[in-house]
């Protein structure tokens, strides 16, 4: 379960202002795989950010005792001058996972990612799809509670993305993604509750085909 | 996912930037280990070299190199940390997407990084010149340097940190900032003794806390420095706390900005 209280989020633009949610109150329950979905710019990334504490609400409160990952996925924060190898590790000191436990995730994510040799060459001479395979790798390496994906599964070939969607089919029992997306397949396919975000109001649906019938009448 | 405390959480964040950023300044060129070591040196050998060879200077009573040396290098490892500390949020942005990374264990773990590698250099340098050029490198007053050494990496840190927030916010000061550094490097009394100043002329320039410290550093190296009136080392202590205040207070202040991207 998590909770919004009274959650304000805006950002500064040139142009003034902007409100993405103003004043949301809105508990996500528990034991559901959820989908974000909206319109471009209607604040699905921005509920993402502040779900995964990317980013802080202006005023209100995010809670939670259950555990989210960061972004599934990102690349970003890989350092291009280490190993693919070194970078890993590096997540997994900050995540407080030392001796043994390394190893074991280190060696979780190069049999996952399939790079080969490139495991232990510096990531700025990857491919885009090879850094994405390395991050989604060491995303599942760890345990959380709550997956936040955001479209990372469209990057990679058929074959990695086949891989991907199974490795979160066997977590589906002790872990739930959050899915921000545009591709209603992949709604169907992993999810079970929808969050239709629209002109800064969340409207939810348990049924997920009322969820996307909503969000076709939208756009 | 197991819990740990904030304590320990800190600590492994600080202990990972820190290697991270040690590894990534070793892979970035060929031989980084090589040119890490030898940028401070050579700009010491240079310096060394005018003073001495072409401008046939000697201070009375001092070996020049040595006198230069125990300036020059803790200036620089102050004037790094301020500066790395300015870019260590922007270049650290995509970092903060991990929950547990906060700017400031950027800034804490640059500041380290700075001070390690300064140790390296100072052995390194003091050692072969002490033992290939058979000077005397011994510090006369060594807690007495240490602590000294304390002050400037936290007025340096504290420096580091009012800046690196001040050119978040109005990027166009940073290159103001880096081109300020010039002129403090002529009036910290890094390459001359102060007693050479004519007496009109320290009161001036006087404000300066590395000027201060930059001296206490040689008092405390040199077992009869002479005394410069105007200069004392608690002036720059001062200085420090009160700029380690507002830096903390800005932080603070302005940590959720640091963090957007």
């Amino acid at each position: 379960m998590i909770e919004l209280k009274n959650v304000t989020k805006s950002y500064r633009t040139n142009a003034g202002r902007q409100y993405v949610f103003r004043d949301v109150s809105y508990v996500i329950p528990a034991n559901r795989n959820v989908a974000l979905i909206g319109r471009n710019g209607a604040g699905k990334s921005t509920l993402m950010r502040l779900l995964g504490g990317l980013d802080t609400p202006d005023s209100g409160k995010i809670l939670t005792a259950q555990s989210i990952s960061w972004p599934v996925g990102l690349t970003g924060g890989f350092q291009g001058s280490l190993t693919g190898r070194e970078n890993v590790k590096f997540i997994c000191r900050v995540y407080g996972a030392e001796g043994d436990s390394m190893r074991e995730k280190v060696a979780f994510v190069e049999s996952f990612a399939e790079i080969g040799k490139y495991f232990e060459h510096p990531v700025k001479t990857y491919s885009t799809g090879m850094r994405a395979r390395v991050a989604f790798g060491l995303s599942l390496a760890f345990d959380f509670d709550y997956y936040l994906v955001d479209e990372a599964m469209s990057v990679g070939d058929a074959h990695f993305k086949a891989k991907a969607t199974a490795a979160f089919r066997d977590r589906v029992d002790n872990a739930k993604i959050i899915l921000v997306t545009h591709s209603m397949g992949q709604v169907r396919k992993m999810c079970d509750y929808v969050m239709l975000i629209d002109n800064g109001k969340i409207i939810a649906f348990e049924d997920v085909e009322a969820g996307i019938a909503a969000y076709m009448k939208l756009i | 996912m197991h819990n740990r405390s904030s304590l320990a959480i800190t600590r492994a964040v600080i202990f990972a930037l820190t290697l991270r950023e040690i590894k990534g300044r070793l892979n970035a060129r060929r031989l980084g280990t090589f040119w890490i070591l030898f940028e401070p040196i050579a700009h010491v050998i240079g310096m060394v070299l005018i003073i001495t060879v072409i401008r046939g200077r000697t201070i009375p009573g001092f070996e020049v190199p040595v006198f230069l040396l125990t300036g020059i290098v803790p200036f620089i490892l102050m004037k790094n940390i301020c500066l790395k500390l300015m870019e260590a949020v922007s270049s650290n942005k995509a970092l903060f997407s991990y929950r547990q990374i906060k700017p400031a264990d950027a800034l804490v773990a640059r500041t380290l990084v700075e001070c390690c590698l300064f140790v390296c250099v100072y052995v390194l340098i003091m050692g072969s010149v002490g033992f290939f050029a058979g000077y005397d490198v011994s510090i006369a007053h060594p807690l007495e340097w240490v602590v000294m050494l304390l002050v400037g990496v936290l007025l340096a840190f504290s420096i580091g940190v009012i800046l690196c927030i001040a050119g978040e916010a109005v990027p166009e000061l940073k290159t103001f900032f880096r081109l300020m550094f010039l002129p403090l490097y002529f009036i910290s009394g890094v390459v001359y003794p102060l007693w050479a100043l004519p007496d009109n002329v320290l009161p001036w320039i006087s404000w300066n806390p590395f000027l201060h410290i930059v001296d206490s550093l040689r008092w405390a190296v040199f077992p009869h420095y002479p005394f410069t009136m105007g200069v004392n080392p608690y002036y720059p202590i001062k200085v420090t706390l009160v700029l380690f205040f507002i830096a903390v207070g800005m932080y603070r202040a302005r940590r959720l900005q640091l963090v957007a991207v």
